[in-house]
């Protein structure tokens, strides 16, 4: 018989169940020793039989023991050899299984830590992932915000203007009257004295109107004003700490005519 | 006089392992305990006779002794019905009645051990295993196909198996990470 003929006739069955005869016993043992990939399934329903037997057991009269030593022939001298025999081969059983048993458990373990430490690395690896994410995010806002201010920039329509300090740029306006905005990126402004801002104004209709303290200007910033339709100039001053309502016109610091 | 006593020991050994679980086989077949210890003793001399005919690289020492009870307790229940009846019964109306006192008798119930079998494999399990029916048998009683018998049988088998093999080892398993953890 071909394996899969010798699986599909249920002899196997047949025979772990003890239900072949003798020339059947010695076809599935020929077939056991061509094919001995199939002895672990026969194993394993011995086993299995086994523990069915086991957990369905009777237990007989307690006297049963005493007869059957009593009918039994220990006398006889091949029963030596006989039970030699029959007690290395539960040894070899015994020792087949705890070797399964065994092998299943240093498997089972090794499969236990190694997905532990995959999930701990993958865990790992999301919770950065996740920071990654946030900064990106943060970063991506950011630069849309800059992108933002400087598309204002670069309109046509917006009017650049220098503000210098006694010939020295300060930095440049930027005025967009369609738009309604104003700006000024710094470039060249010394930081102010100790306890002192720097104000700007903006000469509306021949008042002086406060656009904002400049709070820790950076060289590079581009800090959004008050947009001011009628304002004739923008001015800096160096004012105290927290500002003024009126300009201080002798620490005026750069004027620039619009 | 120590190789006999080393020799009554080891048989005595196997039967202090074994002597539940065969009787247990051996009592649902004959259902009879005068009869049924009667058969377990001719099982153990039975074995001890034949123990050098056993090749343990083939089976193992239970699917051989198992075979050997199952067979005796058949042949016990042929003669008590022979004597009973005072005629030759066929094998057919022996395991007939044998399931029909199965039925009915609560004491040799299997469902509490066996739950995980369907009703279709608990029934096949009974008949194969506890009444000795061989396929063609079996596919008659139960008016089956051959092919479906097979079937049967083998899922019969594997689910057992999935349920004693991977139990145990699951348990011995939890058992040692216990220990680990501890």
């Amino acid at each position: 018989m071909t394996k899969e003929e010798f699986i599909n006739s249920g002899l196997l069955e047949e025979f772990v169940l003890g239900l072949t005869s003798e020339h059947q016993d010695k076809v599935v043992l020929e077939h056991l020793d061509m094919y001995p990939d199939l002895c672990p399934q026969l194993k394993k329903w011995e086993f299995s039989l086994e523990e069915l037997a086991r957990k369905n057991a009777i237990a007989p009269s307690s006297d049963l023991k005493n007869r059957l030593q009593q009918k039994l022939d220990f006398h006889d001298t091949n029963s030596a050899a006989i039970l030699k025999k029959a007690n290395n081969t539960s040894l070899i059983n015994r020792k087949f299984w705890m070797n399964i048993a065994a092998t299943y458990l240093l498997f089972a373990t090794l499969g236990l830590i190694y997905f532990a430490y995959q999930n701990r690395q993958l865990s790992k690896q999301s919770e950065q992932l996740v920071m990654e994410n946030a900064k990106l995010s943060a970063e991506k806002n950011d630069l849309e915000s800059v992108n933002r201010k400087f598309s204002f920039v670069r309109e046509v329509e917006t009017q650049v203007l220098q503000f210098s300090d006694k010939n020295k740029p300060v930095g440049t306006v930027f005025i967009n009257h369609s738009l309604q905005k104003t700006s000024f990126k710094i470039s060249n402004l010394a930081s102010p004295p100790a306890q002192k801002v720097f104000q700007m104004w903006a000469d509306v209709d021949g008042e002086m109107v406060s656009l904002g303290v400049l709070d820790a200007p950076q060289n590079g910033d581009l800090i959004d004003l008050p947009y001011m339709k009628n304002a004739t100039s923008l001015n800096i001053t160096i004012e105290p700490l927290g500002g003024s309502k009126t300009p201080t016109v002798a620490n005026l610091v750069a004027t620039i005519v619009i | 006089m120590a190789v006999e006593k080393k020799l009554e020991e080891e048989i005595m050994t196997l039967y202090d392992k074994y002597n539940n679980a065969l009787f247990g086989i051996i009592l649902r077949i004959v259902k009879d305990q005068h009869i049924a210890e009667e058969v377990l003793q001719d099982t153990f001399v039975k074995i001890w006779q034949n123990l050098d005919h056993y090749q343990s690289s083939k089976a193992s020492i239970f699917t051989w002794m198992s075979k050997i009870a199952r067979n005796l307790s058949i042949n016990a229940i042929q003669s008590k019905a022979v004597k009973k009846a005072g005629f030759t019964y066929s094998m057919d109306q022996l395991k007939e009645d044998n399931i029909a006192e199965n039925n009915i008798n609560e004491n040799f119930d299997l469902r509490t051990h066996i739950n995980i079998l369907n009703h279709d494999q608990k029934q096949i399990i009974e008949l194969v295993y506890f009444n000795g029916f061989t396929h063609q048998e079996t596919h008659q009683h139960l008016g089956i196909p051959l092919g479906t018998v097979k079937s049967r049988i083998k899922l019969a088998l594997n689910s057992l198996s999935h349920l004693f093999f991977v139990s145990d080892s699951t348990k011995f398993l939890i058992f040692f990470l216990l220990i680990q953890w501890q």
